[in-house]
């Protein structure tokens, strides 16, 4: 059931055909968990919260710096210094007080930690900044047979996927995992690559459409797909992957 | 043998989106990247038929080479 703010809030998604009141249920039954409220995380939690998503967890381990506001667009100056997660809680939660929003303020770096706050969401969405974080929730979440939405930024570049456990391939079947050495140094060099606020906009945003898509059960989704955004050139690529039967995360788990 | 190789992002600097190229019995994908002359090539990814690649494979007649490099931030 929606109550009549409900009704009124969501009034112009619910028109849309392919959503409707049952849409808007099944928007507010289901939840996620977003890990990363950095530039990614910024729309993504904002456009989740404002659709009406029931329950959205956030995972960061990061304080709002100055440096963070040129494309961290939840976060202003009276931010800075304090906790991401709690900042970005207080601002979702204002946007839309029907909700139930679950910070978690910690880096993801223990398997063990990780499997405990995947668990409790039936979705997860990776908007992380760096490999060695991702690697470990594409393990976690083809383990626990959880759908997986990956975002990653770069400069002008951005790239979305879908991994379906089991169905589609995970991270590990077109990325590889290496050595930590050389995911640490990739990490660096992404980002002394600098990034730009649009880019993570327009990124980030197709993250949050592919979740909807998918908890509405409508349109189709960047599953065994990697689109490849260039905000230099206004191309929008998608390439087709497929599983590989010797991943060493989702052949195995 | 005949390849088709589509190259996206950072390497459409080395041609276009798409091209048919014309390779000698047992290329592999370094010989297709020596072809375009793609000297970047720490963190690129190949596909070869929509899986993972690597330099040494050897491509069959009819192959489709996907050239991209993954972005990682947040």
């Amino acid at each position: 059931m929606l109550s009549k703010d409900e009704l009124e809030r969501y009034d112009r998604q619910i028109r849309i055909d392919k959503i409707g009141i049952e849409g808007q249920i099944k928007l507010k039954n289901s939840n996620v968990l977003v890990i990363g409220a950095g530039g990614l995380g910024s729309p993504i939690l904002l456009y989740l919260a404002s659709a009406g998503v029931g329950r959205i967890g956030i995972v960061d381990g990061d304080v709002v710096s100055v440096g963070n506001l040129n494309r961290q667009i939840l976060y202003n100056i009276d931010d800075i210094g304090k906790a991401k997660v709690l900042v970005a809680k207080e601002k979702i939660e204002k946007l839309n007080p029907n909700i139930a929003v679950e910070a978690y303020n910690t880096w993801l770096t223990e398997e063990e930690t990780a499997r405990i706050i995947l668990r409790k969401f039936t979705a997860i969405i990776d908007a992380t900044d760096n490999y060695e974080t991702r690697y470990l929730i594409n393990r976690v979440a083809v383990h626990l047979n959880r759908p997986l939405f990956i975002g990653a930024v770069g400069r002008f570049v951005g790239q979305v996927m879908v991994v379906i456990p089991h169905e589609t391939a995970c991270l590990n079947c077109i990325f590889p995992e290496r050595e930590k050495q050389i995911l640490f140094k990739l990490t660096e060099e992404n980002r002394n690559q600098g990034i730009i606020g649009t880019t993570v906009g327009v990124t980030g945003t197709i993250v949050a459409n592919e979740f909807l898509k998918y908890t509405l059960g409508i349109g189709s989704l960047l599953k065994n797909k990697l689109l490849i955004f260039d905000g230099l050139t206004n191309e929008f690529s998608i390439i087709s992957l497929e599983r590989d039967p010797n991943c060493k995360i989702c052949s195995i788990i | 043998m005949n390849v088709k190789v589509k190259l996206y992002g950072d390497y459409l600097k080395y041609g276009p989106e798409e091209t048919y190229i014309d390779i000698e019995e047992g290329s592999t994908v370094e010989d297709v990247l020596n072809r375009f002359g793609i000297k970047e090539r720490k963190y690129i990814i190949v596909l070869v038929n929509l899986k993972r690649a690597w330099f040494e494979d050897k491509l069959n007649d009819g192959d489709v080479v996907s050239v991209f490099s993954p972005v990682g931030g947040g």
